[in-house]
């Protein structure tokens, strides 16, 4: 087991948003404050580490011709307990993200983990990956929701700091583009993100190869 | 990479080549030259104001794209006057009132996001102009301030937030009646509305200078027009329907999209059947949405639309090959 | 393979995965049992928080005659709130209008609504601009109209068909309270 390689993979050259491109409509839709791509992002990461230890459990158990139906079993129902928690807990959330609480039963990420990576592995590795996978996923939505506030609505934090949680205001209005909170802001603001990660991945392997010659 | 440099200079094809004296550069003089009627028009109903408005908006496409070749080492070919066209064209879908910082964001969004990262002139995929509309309703206040027309009430060049305010005849027609002002008011500009979409009839004038020019053909602005007009007159929300299709066809942004976006060269297809299934796709759409819609006018979004169906509309009505065997016997 | 063997295999797929299936709905029955409470209380005070917005003291539901929009009445000891659903630019907007026992407007509340961002969403927004247009409803009665119309309300700019809609619900909510009497 490899703690800093998986971390790695989920952080940057595995991150399930920028280069598998999972969970896209999560990603466009909900990133328009601070609270809700945190709240998002540990919702999606709680849920990929409780269904990837469940399934890693359960692999030997069950059989591969029903194995996709189990899964969805028991991930929806992984979902739809952290629904009831926040809307018990943290109506706030619930009310922010609404309908794209119950829709991360068919965010691919967490099927695709469960398919991909704790079918196959040990208990222990399945819940790492899963936190790993979760966090890369939670660090690429607050970079986009960060960047869509800004130009959007021209504010940090949302939802979190600033007066009455509205944010701090960094942009003054009017001067804030509303269509970058609007859905083609999160097309294009996404667009560049999955750009800037591909050309900090390229810098990165640079780096890692010149030092290796180096050497 | 040096010998690179100037490889579109180079065009390499099969013989027989002809030279015209055409270029990028005459093609879009043309077309300032038939948008010049529509601009003495705007000043004439809407003071000094329109005409720098236009001229901070071309200013700042010219200004992008320039910019943008010099940062990514690339040849500037400011020169060919593209960037003055979608400038004066992106001016003419504003109001009258627009601040001028809304209109250099918008021109920047139109330049460097939808025609240059994409590759430039003849790359990029949907129309620059209405692209940049369409981001500059991020302030949609700003975006649908519309001042009454008339000398008195010209909105000041410098300032301008206290200007009398009408309503528009689209508004009018959204709201599933008849404008109050008459349909030869629309006709001849003399109404609310953006710079340069107001006078149908300076911008027929532009039209006909372009088909003398052949610089566009007929096929896109009547198939557009025509399913307009034929769409308000079948189903009409208001009375005499023949009242509320000529409303619809001479107010808002029909004949400058029709005209001078829709037939944009690169953004609409190549195939006569694909120019004209093109068209008639704007029309519909212009019409679905003005009549369902959330704003007022669709025609900029129509044509937005039917741009992103280009690369399918030049795959159908294709001329076959002298002598190729047809379709039936192929298979 | 046999026919029995492949019946009995599928039976223990479909058992394995019933099994999975009852366990994941006993989880959730359980959690359920806990949040289904919490929710019900969270749900009650949201729909009481929208009454005492504009109904100070709160109200009960209660029975009355149909009228056009209005959608429920709740009476308390200060007068009435009224749910209306009048039609706006995109969609319904629903909203609640206190009115007291006099006819006069205690204040209005949007609950949802799909108008256009920054034109018609104003009337719901927290902005000086949302909080005033409400506020210009308070104390009126009989029947309200924008400026535009003849009336006394300032619309939202470039938003008079929702500011039209507003004003709709609010002569609903108070022909409904004249029936009322």
């Amino acid at each position: 087991m490899n703690f800093k390689k998986q971390f790695k993979e989920g952080l940057l050259t595995k991150n399930p948003v920028t280069v598998q491109l999972l969970g896209m409509c999560s990603t466009l839709a909900i990133t328009t404050s601070l609270f809700n791509g945190i709240g998002m992002g540990l919702a999606v990461t709680v849920i990929t580490i409780c269904s990837n230890v469940l399934i890693s459990a359960l692999r030997k158990v069950i059989p591969s011709q029903v194995r996709i139906a189990a899964y969805i079993t028991i991930i929806a129902g992984f979902v739809t307990m952290v629904d009831l928690f926040l809307q018990a807990y943290i109506p706030a959330l619930a009310a922010s993200l609404g309908v794209f609480i119950p829709l991360i039963v068919v965010n691919c990420m967490v099927l695709g983990r469960a398919e991909g990576f704790a079918s196959k592995r040990g208990i222990l590795e399945s819940a790492v990956d899963g936190l790993c996978q979760g966090i890369g996923y939670t660090v690429a939505l607050v970079v986009v929701c960060v960047i869509r506030e800004l130009l959007g609505n021209g504010t940090f934090g949302g939802g979190l700091l600033g007066p009455g949680g509205a944010g701090i205001q960094i942009i003054p209005q009017p001067f804030p583009a509303m269509q970058i909170v609007m859905p083609v802001g999160g097309f294009l603001v996404l667009g560049f993100v999955l750009a800037g990660s591909d050309k900090l991945m390229k810098y990165l392997e640079k780096k890692s190869k010149k030092k290796e010659a180096a050497k | 990479m040096a010998q690179m440099k100037y490889y579109y200079e180079l065009t390499i094809s099969s013989s027989p080549h002809v030279h015209a004296p055409i270029t990028t550069q005459t093609i879009m003089r043309d077309v300032l030259i038939a948008l010049a009627p529509a601009m003495v028009g705007s000043v004439v109903f809407f003071g000094a104001r329109a005409l720098t408005v236009t001229l901070v908006s071309v200013l700042a496409c010219v200004f992008f794209e320039w910019a943008y070749c010099r940062l990514m080492h690339k040849h500037c070919k400011v020169y060919d006057l593209s960037a003055v066209v979608t400038g004066v064209l992106l001016a003419f879908v504003c109001p009258v009132t627009i601040p001028y910082w809304t209109i250099i964001f918008g021109a920047a969004f139109a330049i460097l996001l939808v025609k240059m990262l994409f590759g430039g002139l003849g790359r990029n995929i949907v129309n620059p102009a209405l692209a940049g509309r369409a981001f500059m309703f991020s302030w949609p206040v700003l975006m649908s301030t519309w001042v009454k027309v008339g000398f008195e009430n010209a909105a000041p060049v410098i300032g301008g937030a206290d200007v009398v305010t009408a309503a528009t005849p689209m508004g009018a027609l959204h709201a599933l009646t008849l404008p109050e002002t008459s349909i030869m008011a629309s006709f001849w500009g003399n109404v609310g509305g953006c710079i340069g979409e107001t006078s149908a009839a300076l911008l027929l004038v532009g039209f006909i200078y372009l088909l003398l020019r052949k610089v566009i053909t007929a096929r896109i602005p009547v198939a557009f027009i025509g399913t307009v007009a034929v769409l308000t007159f079948l189903f009409p929300m208001g009375n005499p329907r023949i009242d509320w299709m000529l409303y619809h066809l001479f107010s808002g942004g029909l004949m400058l999209g029709a005209i001078f976006m829709a037939t944009d060269y690169v953004t609409s297809p190549l195939t006569h059947l694909g120019q004209i299934v093109y068209g008639i796709g704007c029309g519909a759409l212009t019409v679905l949405i003005r009549y369902f819609g959330g704003y007022p006018e669709g025609v900029s979004y129509a044509i937005l639309c039917m741009n992103c169906c280009v690369v399918l509309l030049d795959r159908i009505g294709r001329p076959v090959k002298f002598g190729a065997p047809k379709k039936e016997a192929a298979k | 393979m046999k026919t029995e063997s492949n019946v009995m295999y599928i039976i223990r797929l479909a058992a394995i995965l019933l099994i999975i299936t009852s366990l994941v709905a006993a989880a959730l029955a359980g959690v359920n049992s806990i949040t289904a409470p919490v929710i019900a209380r969270l749900t009650a005070e949201k729909t009481q928080m929208a009454i005492e917005a504009v109904l100070p003291g709160g109200g009960e539901a209660i029975d009355f005659a149909p009228v056009d929009l209005v959608s429920k009445v709740y009476k308390g000891e200060n007068g009435y709130a009224i749910e209306v659903t009048p039609g706006g630019f995109d969609n319904t907007i629903t909203m609640m209008v206190g009115v007291d026992f006099e006819g006069k407007v205690l204040g209005i509340d949007i609950i949802k609504h799909t108008e256009t961002a920054g034109l018609g969403a104003v009337a719901d927004a927290e902005t000086p601009a949302g909080q005033n247009f409400r506020g210009q409803f308070v104390g009126t009665s009989g029947s309200v109209a924008v400026t535009k119309d003849g009336g006394a309300m300032d619309s939202i700019t470039g938003a008079t068909i929702t500011s039209r809609a507003i004003c709709d619900g609010v002569n609903a909510a108070l022909a409904c309270v004249a029936t009322l009497g």
